[in-house]
């Protein structure tokens, strides 16, 4: 008797062992076919369109410069002289040919530093280059080799430095006059150089700044009241300048996402 | 008479041998550049530039040049220049430094102009294979050690 009382209930709790066991196997399989989804792959989209000129943005804030190396020629000068951006690293070269970058002396030094050894040296992430006038007067072959081995070779150094920096390619505006190249040979000739210009920036995945965008009157040349000698920029085309790139900052977080699937 | 005919052949080979001689033994630009950089007192004032910088400046076609030495105050300073250039085009050559001069002139106009007078002054001389072209300002002592090198 005791043993048939005793058959039912060790039934029982085995049904019960079985019926946990049978749950907690179930759970499992759950887990197993529904596991947490796991980034398998991601990849970095850039959406920036590299053959277009730098679009208008809202103004950056001033610390931005704390960042900023503005490298050139003489019209870089002008940032120097009559800049209003004092946190920004500028540096120049009067006269300067692209050829001869890690020779010239910077004007604004004495210690007979170059502006390759600017460029070379500079810890800054957003450098702007501007760098073309004086080879202007040149041939249009000419500027093949001026600017996809020369100008190329600076920004080769420049990436292999410091492969995340933001470089801004510079336009060669177009002056009002400039010596020994009357009108209609000067438009010519600055199409040789921008067209160059706009080349590589698309090549090399940089920024292309358009100056005459954002400084140039109806006819196309640089505004008058901007310059003092048809080329270069006193105080007036110097804050001019400096609204038009704070105004033209590419923020990579718009155009570079990183998808996982 | 065979000796008569080995020796013939052996003057005729030596004078050929000694024509060949002269030909090859054409100065190099190098020697020709440091001469005059030496003679016109100008080795503290120029100095040599790469290969690459000389193409790039004058943009010299390929081929156009075979041997080319340029001196030249890299720091832009003065106009001070020297380049001997070794070529079998010495008419596409003088063009090229022409361009380059132009070029060379209206800069400095803007921004040196004190060293005009002497771009325009430059010597250019051109040889049967090659090109002397110096700007200095001793132009007179340049143009005779130019004329003794191409004569």
């Amino acid at each position: 008797m005791r043993y048939h009382a005793a058959a039912p209930i060790l039934c029982a709790f085995l049904l019960l062992g079985c019926k946990g066991d049978a749950a907690k196997t179930e759970s499992n399989a759950e887990e197993q076919e529904f596991p947490e989804p796991e980034p398998y792959a991601c990849r970095v989209y850039d959406y920036y369109n590299y053959s277009g000129r730098v679009p208008w943005s809202e103004e950056i804030e001033s610390s931005y410069f704390d960042d900023v190396l503005f490298a050139g020629d003489s019209r870089m000068g002008a940032m120097y002289l009559w800049g209003t951006i004092e946190n920004a690293q500028v540096e120049y070269v009067t006269s300067l040919n692209l050829w001869l970058i890690d020779s010239m002396p910077l004007d604004n030094h004495t210690d007979g530093m170059t502006m390759y050894d600017a460029l070379e040296t500079t810890d800054k992430n957003n450098i702007y280059l501007l760098f073309g006038i004086n080879e202007i007067r040149n041939s249009e072959s000419y500027f093949d080799s001026w600017a996809f081995e020369q100008y190329q070779s600076i920004l080769d150094m420049l990436r292999t430095k410091n492969p995340d920096c933001n470089i801004y390619i510079m336009s060669t505006y177009h002056p009002r006059e400039i010596s020994g190249l009357p009108e209609p040979a000067l438009t010519e000739h600055l199409g040789y150089v921008n067209s160059r210009l706009g080349q590589l920036a698309m090549d090399n995945y940089v920024y292309y700044l358009d100056l005459d965008e954002g400084l140039t009157d109806e006819s196309g040349l640089v505004r008058d009241e901007y310059v003092g000698d048809g080329l270069h920029f006193g105080p007036t085309g110097t804050h001019a300048l400096e609204d038009y790139i704070k105004t033209h900052v590419v923020r990579r977080n718009w155009y570079v996402k990183e998808v996982c699937e | 008479m065979l000796k008569k005919f080995v020796s013939s052949i052996l003057c005729v080979l030596m004078l050929v041998g000694c024509g060949a001689t002269s030909a090859g033994s054409a100065v190099s630009a190098e020697k020709e550049a440091e001469q005059i950089v030496s003679e016109l007192g100008l080795s503290d004032k120029i100095t040599l530039m790469d290969e690459r910088v000389v193409k790039g400046l004058f943009f010299f076609d390929e081929g156009l040049v075979n041997d080319a030495k340029l001196y030249m105050d890299s720091t832009n300073k003065s106009a001070d220049l020297v380049g001997v250039f070794k070529t079998s085009d010495p008419d596409a050559v003088e063009s090229k430094i022409n361009d380059y001069l132009t070029s060379l002139k209206e800069t400095t106009q803007m921004y040196n102009p004190d060293e005009v007078f002497k771009i325009d002054n430059a010597i250019i001389k051109k040889g049967t294979d090659q090109v002397i072209v110096v700007i200095a300002d001793d132009i007179e002592q340049a143009g005779k050690i130019v004329e003794s090198l191409t004569k």
